[in-house]
């Protein structure tokens, strides 16, 4: 059977008036898991079936439920006998303190339920940064890879034990990455900094912060090269020559 | 019944593992619906009342093989009270049946007049006759497909026809009142 003829042939219908045979409500039982469409199109007949049975309810009398909640109810054996008083008073206590273990366990399980739904947000916030950085990853591989971006090697000199940073450069978005993980750690006095060189002047592009692992900056007009240098912490507005460790020259 | 889908679902899992709180609210909501259904079945009150408090006994020892992929609660239910109901008029008839050494007359047919049953109510009354009586006698009366064209001498193939396109209809009745609904609220806003 198609999936048009189950939608038209009655089948649906008949299985939810409990008409079909165990090999048809197999069938549409696997195709109510398979398909979207006919999930839909029966669960639309289930609740209109539904709201049509609801439409034509007829209240029972109260008895039926008292009843039915009666016959499920755990059977109690209650034997009445001479010691009656005695047998009450036990129970009173029982009560007592039975009521009173309840209340320090519904206590407990309060506390328990406190707890988990701090863990419960913890674990969505986590979630939440877990799922941007991932995004953010995402699109950095993405940059990284991307046919207009070009990869380069700034090898760094012995002020930077010959260390290499590398340089993504996608001059139509406009963006440079800068992975210098491998770049030495220097002092807290001291930081590297990013320089374009436009037109024989250096232009400020910004600090490598210490503790990221990859950088983003503003990919600027006719950058000629990309220098790296050791400054002052905090950076300076010109860069210190004497302390160029690393540059490349863009094609 | 129009609770929403977690609500339900958080019910029927207490339901499950033999809460009789959940079952006492499973029965508030689907008491009424499912009693119309029987009562209209048996055409006896006494019965039906019998029968009501047996399916939900039912539902209660069967929770457990009741699954939310393959359908609604309210349709498992529904099924579980058209077959009891079924069995039992069944039996009826069978004993009638032998009491009067075979003169068994249609005893269903003659009863519709005889009892008060609760008339249709909402959407099915919108439909016309044909289409309403098509859902009536399948879903109220509890015949099957191949039964119900026969009583309505009309070929099978034409009667499942009519049932698609009362539910059709019925599925346009519903949605027109959502609408109004929404118009409705817009308007007030």
């Amino acid at each position: 059977m198609n999936k048009n003829e189950v939608l038209t042939s009655g089948l649906l219908e008949r299985y939810i008036l409990g008409e079909t045979s165990s090999s048809e409500a197999a069938m549409v039982e696997s195709w109510i898991a398979k398909d979207a469409e006919v999930k839909a199109a029966f669960q639309k007949m289930e609740l209109d079936f539904e709201r049509m049975a609801e439409e034509n309810a007829v209240t029972p009398p109260s008895h039926v439920k008292a009843q039915i909640l009666k016959e499920i109810a755990p059977s109690k054996s209650a034997t009445q006998s001479n010691w009656y008083l005695g047998v009450a008073a036990a129970l009173v206590l029982m009560m007592g303190l039975t009521s009173y273990f309840q209340y320090q366990k519904m206590q407990k399980i309060e506390d328990e339920l406190k707890i988990v739904q701090q863990q419960k947000e913890l674990i969505e916030s986590e979630l939440e940064s877990v799922v941007t950085s991932y995004a953010k990853t995402t699109e950095m591989l993405e940059f990284m890879g991307a046919p207009t971006t070009q990869k380069y090697l700034l090898n760094a000199n012995e002020l930077a034990q010959n260390a290499t940073a590398i340089g993504y450069v996608n001059p139509s978005a406009k963006k440079v990455l800068i992975d210098a993980n491998a770049l030495p750690k220097l002092d807290d006095d001291k930081d590297y900094q990013l320089w374009a060189d436009v037109h024989g002047e250096m232009i400020n592009m910004g600090l490598i912060k210490k503790e990221k692992a990859l950088l983003a900056y503003n990919y600027i007009e006719d950058s000629e090269s990309l220098n790296i240098t050791i400054e002052p912490a905090g950076g300076s507005a010109h860069p210190t020559v004497a302390n160029l460790v690393a540059n490349v020259y863009l094609r | 019944m129009n609770s929403n889908p977690s609500e339900e679902s958080l019910l029927i899992s207490q339901f499950q593992s033999g809460n009789t709180r959940a079952l006492s609210t499973l029965y508030d909501k689907y008491s009424g619906a499912l009693y119309g259904v029987i009562i209209r079945i048996c055409k006896d009150e006494a019965q039906a009342q019998d029968l009501l408090q047996e399916t939900f006994i039912t539902l209660w020892d069967k929770a457990k093989e009741y699954d939310s992929k393959k359908g609604r609660f309210y349709t498992w239910a529904y099924r579980i009270a058209k077959n009891k109901t079924l069995n039992a008029i069944r039996n009826t008839q069978d004993l009638i049946q032998n009491d009067d050494l075979g003169v068994y007359t249609n005893r269903g047919a003659e009863e519709i007049n005889e009892v008060d049953l609760p008339k249709l109510n909402g959407a099915i009354k919108s439909l016309e006759a044909h289409h309403q009586q098509a859902l009536e006698l399948v879903y109220f009366q509890g015949l099957t497909h191949r039964e119900a064209h026969k009583e309505m001498d009309v070929p099978l193939g034409t009667f499942k026809s009519y049932i698609a396109q009362a539910l059709k209809k019925l599925r346009e009745v519903y949605q027109a009142i959502i609408i109004w609904i929404a118009l409705g609220i817009e308007s007030l806003l």
